[in-house]
C-alpha cells in the first residue's frame, strides 16, 4: 500500500530565513525545502517575495503548526483559510501537520499538546481532517510529536493510536523519529520493542534533528546535531517503509551550513541505499 | 490653419488642450518603451550558486559597475589605494604573471597615472578596452534576455521624435494662426511646449537608463533576496584581523557589484562610497532598482544596448 502517490522528493531541510544565502549557494545538495506554513499566512511582501523564490528554485512542502487537528471544538476555519490559501499558491505535493491540539475553548495554548491516546480523540481528529479535506484537496499527512506528559484514561499505546488515528483520516504518516526516540527514552521505552507496531504502510516523510536532555529528560530542541541514536533509528526506519521525503530540522544554534549539508547528505545516503531516491 | 477650430481657442482653454495632449504623448511614450521589454514574460533565470561578480557588475551599472568592482577588488587584493582628493593609486605591490586577469591588467595599466576615481569612467580608452573583454559575457546576457533588447533603443528614439513633433508641431501652429491675428502673447506657449518636450527626454531616459532588461531586473532581484543576507556578513567582517578583513573577496565580491559601494559607508571602507560618490554622482548600484546603470551607465544604454 502507499499512503499518498507522489513522486519522491529525496532529501531536503526545513527552510529558515537564517540560512537563506547558503541554502542557495548549495543548492545543488538540497533536493527540496520544507517551509513552515505559519510564516507565509498574513505575510508581507518580503516573505511572499521569499516564498516565491523559493518555489522557483525547490520542491517545497509546507509544514502547519497551528491547525489544531485533536481540537475538540474544530478546526478555526479563517487559519484553515489561510493554510489553503498558502497550499494553492505553492501547490505542493503534500502538507503536513502534528497530530496535536494547540488550541482549547478558542483559546491558543502556544505549543504542541499530546492527545489522549483514545477512540474519542481519533474520532474528534477524523472530524477534523474531514472538515480540512473540504477547504484542501492537497493531502495531508500527519506527524508524531513529542509527549511531555501523558494524558490519563489513555485506552492505547501511541503506536496503536497513531495506527488507528491514520486508518480513521486516510492520512498519510509524517515519521519525526526524533520524536519517536524521545518518547521512548523518556518513557522508558524501547523503540525497538514497539518498532513493527508503527504504521509503516502509511508513511510518507520524515523529519529528523538533534535535540538535548534537561534533568534527565530528552528535549525535541531541534538546536543539535542529530544524535547516533536517532541515526541508527533512522536507517532502520528508511529501511523498513518506502519513504519518500526527509527533512533536517534545525531552528537553534545553527551551525556552519556545511554541517547541515552533511547531516542532509548522510539522510540521502541512506535513501538511496535503500531504493528511496536516485 | 486658421479654419481649424482647435487652433482658434482661447489661449487659456487652447493650453488645456494642449496640456491634454501632451498627456496623451507622455503616456504613449510610456507605453512604447514599456512594451518595446517585453523580457519579463519569462521567468528569471535560477539565481547562481557561485555569482560571477563582472556579470553581476555589467548587468547591474554597465561599464561603471565593472570599474567599481575591479577597483575594488584590486584594492582589497593590495594593487591599488585610494589617495587624498580621490585620486585611485598604484601600491608598490606589483602582480606575479598571470596574477590578474586581462581587465584586472587593463584597469592597474589606467591607474598607473594616479587619475581620479571619476576620471576613470570618462577614461574612453579603458572603457573601450573593457567592453571587448566583456563581450562575450554580454552576448550570454543577451541571449538570456537579461539586457534591454534593441527594441526598447528604437522605441525610445520614436517616441522622442514622434513625441517632439506632436508637442512643437501643435505649438508652432498655434503660434502662427496667432501671429497671423496679430497676437504675440504665446510666451507661456513656447515655455509649456519646451518644458514638455524636456519632460518627454526626461521620461525615456529615466525608462531607459538601466542596462538591465526586466528579465534582468527581476534576476537581480532574486539574487539580492537570495543573497541580501551575506550583505551585513560581509561589512560585519570589514577591519577584523586576518583574511576576513577581505570582506568582499573571493565569491563576495559580486556584492560590490550588485550593491556598489554604497553599504560601505560608515565603515572603516567609507572612502571607496565617498571617492566614487564624488566622482560620478553615484556610489553605485546601491539604489537598487530604481537606478541601476544609470550610476554612471557605463555604456549600459549608451555603449551596451
Amino acid at each position: 500500500m502507499t499512503a499518498i502517490d507522489a513522486p519522491a522528493l529525496g532529501s531536503g531541510i526545513g527552510y529558515r530565513p537564517q540560512f537563506r544565502a547558503d541554502l542557495f549557494a548549495y543548492r545543488d545538495q538540497i533536493d527540496f525545502v520544507e517551509i513552515i506554513a505559519d510564516h507565509y499566512l498574513d505575510a508581507s511582501k518580503e516573505k511572499l517575495d521569499e516564498l516565491e523564490l523559493l518555489k522557483s528554485h525547490f520542491p517545497l512542502v509546507a509544514h502547519g503548526l497551528d491547525l489544531s487537528i485533536g481540537s475538540a471544538d474544530g478546526v478555526d476555519p479563517r487559519y484553515l483559510d489561510k493554510v489553503a490559501a498558502l497550499i494553492e499558491r505553492i501547490d505542493p505535493p503534500w502538507w503536513s501537520e502534528h497530530l496535536c491540539f494547540t488550541r482549547a475553548g478558542g483559546v491558543s495554548i502556544g505549543h504542541l499538546a499530546s492527545l489522549p491516546y483514545t477512540q474519542e480523540a481519533i474520532d474528534v481528529v477524523a472530524r477534523n481532517v474531514e472538515f480540512v479535506r473540504r477547504r484542501i484537496k492537497t493531502p495531508l499527512i500527519l506527524e508524531n510529536i513529542t509527549c511531555v506528559v501523558r494524558i490519563p484514561g489513555g485506552e492505547m499505546d501511541e503506536p496503536e493510536f497513531l495506527s488507528r488515528t491514520l486508518e480513521a483520516t486516510d492520512c498519510g504518516w509524517l515519521c519525526d523519529v526524533a520524536n519517536m526516540h524521545v518518547n521512548a527514552m523518556n518513557f522508558g521505552m524501547g523503540a525497538e520493542g514497539e518498532f513493527e507496531r508503527w504504521p509503516w504502510d502509511r508513511l510518507v516523510q520524515m523529519h529528523y534533528a538533534g535535540g538535548r536532555e534537561r534533568n534527565g529528560v530528552l528535549i525535541d530542541s531541534h538546536d543539535a546535531t542529530t544524535s547516533e541514536a536517532v541515526w541508527m533509528l533512522y536507517d532502520r526506519v528508511v529501511a523498513r517503509a518506502p519513504v519518500k521525503a526527509v527533512v533536517l530540522e534545525r531552528d537553534e544554534k545553527i551551525p556552519p551550513f556545511n554541517e547541515l549539508i552533511d547531516e542532509v547528505a548522510r539522510a540521502r545516503t541512506t535513501m538511496v541505499e535503500n531504493g528511496r531516491w536516485r | 490653419m486658421q479654419n481649424i477650430p482647435l487652433l482658434n481657442l482661447p489661449g487659456p482653454e487652447f493650453l488645456n488642450f494642449f496640456g491634454l495632449v501632451v498627456i496623451i504623448v507622455l503616456a504613449a511614450a510610456y507605453l512604447c518603451i514599456r512594451l518595446a521589454d517585453r523580457t519579463d514574460r519569462r521567468p528569471p533565470p535560477p539565481v547562481p550558486q557561485n555569482p560571477d561578480a563582472m556579470e553581476v557588475a555589467f548587468l547591474q551599472g554597465g561599464v561603471n559597475q565593472v570599474i567599481r568592482t575591479l577597483i575594488y577588488d584590486l584594492a582589497q587584493r593590495g594593487f591599488v589605494g585610494l589617495a587624498a582628493e580621490d585620486h585611485v593609486v598604484p601600491t608598490e605591490k606589483q602582480p606575479q604573471p598571470g596574477e590578474l586577469n586581462a581587465m584586472e591588467t587593463r584597469l592597474l595599466e589606467a591607474v598607473q597615472t594616479k587619475p581620479k576615481a571619476h576620471k576613470l569612467f570618462e577614461d574612453l580608452s579603458l572603457r573601450r578596452r573593457l567592453l571587448e573583454l566583456l563581450a562575450p559575457l554580454r552576448a550570454k546576457l543577451a541571449a538570456e534576455e537579461l539586457i534591454k533588447p534593441q527594441s526598447v533603443k528604437i522605441w525610445r528614439r520614436r517616441a522622442q521624435i514622434g513625441g517632439t513633433l506632436i508637442i512643437v508641431g501643435l505649438a508652432l501652429a498655434k503660434i502662427y494662426v496667432e501671429w497671423e491675428k496679430g497676437s504675440a502673447n504665446v510666451a507661456y506657449l513656447v515655455f509649456l511646449a519646451a518644458a514638455s518636450v524636456a519632460v518627454l527626454f526626461a521620461l525615456a531616459y529615466v525608462l531607459t537608463r538601466t542596462h538591465a532588461s526586466r528579465r534582468g531586473h527581476a534576476y537581480l532581484e532574486a539574487m539580492r533576496l537570495a543573497y541580501g543576507g551575506r550583505l551585513k556578513e560581509a561589512i560585519g567582517h570589514i577591519g577584523s584581523p586576518g583574511p576576513e578583513a577581505r570582506a568582499f573577496g573571493g565569491a563576495a565580491l559580486f556584492l560590490i557589484g550588485l550593491y556598489g559601494f554604497s553599504p560601505l559607508k560608515g565603515t572603516t571602507e567609507a572612502m571607496f562610497a565617498e571617492a566614487f560618490s564624488r566622482g560620478s554622482g553615484s556610489a553605485g548600484a546601491d539604489c537598487g532598482t530604481s537606478c541601476g546603470g544609470s550610476c554612471g551607465d557605463g555604456g549600459a544604454s549608451g555603449d551596451g544596448d
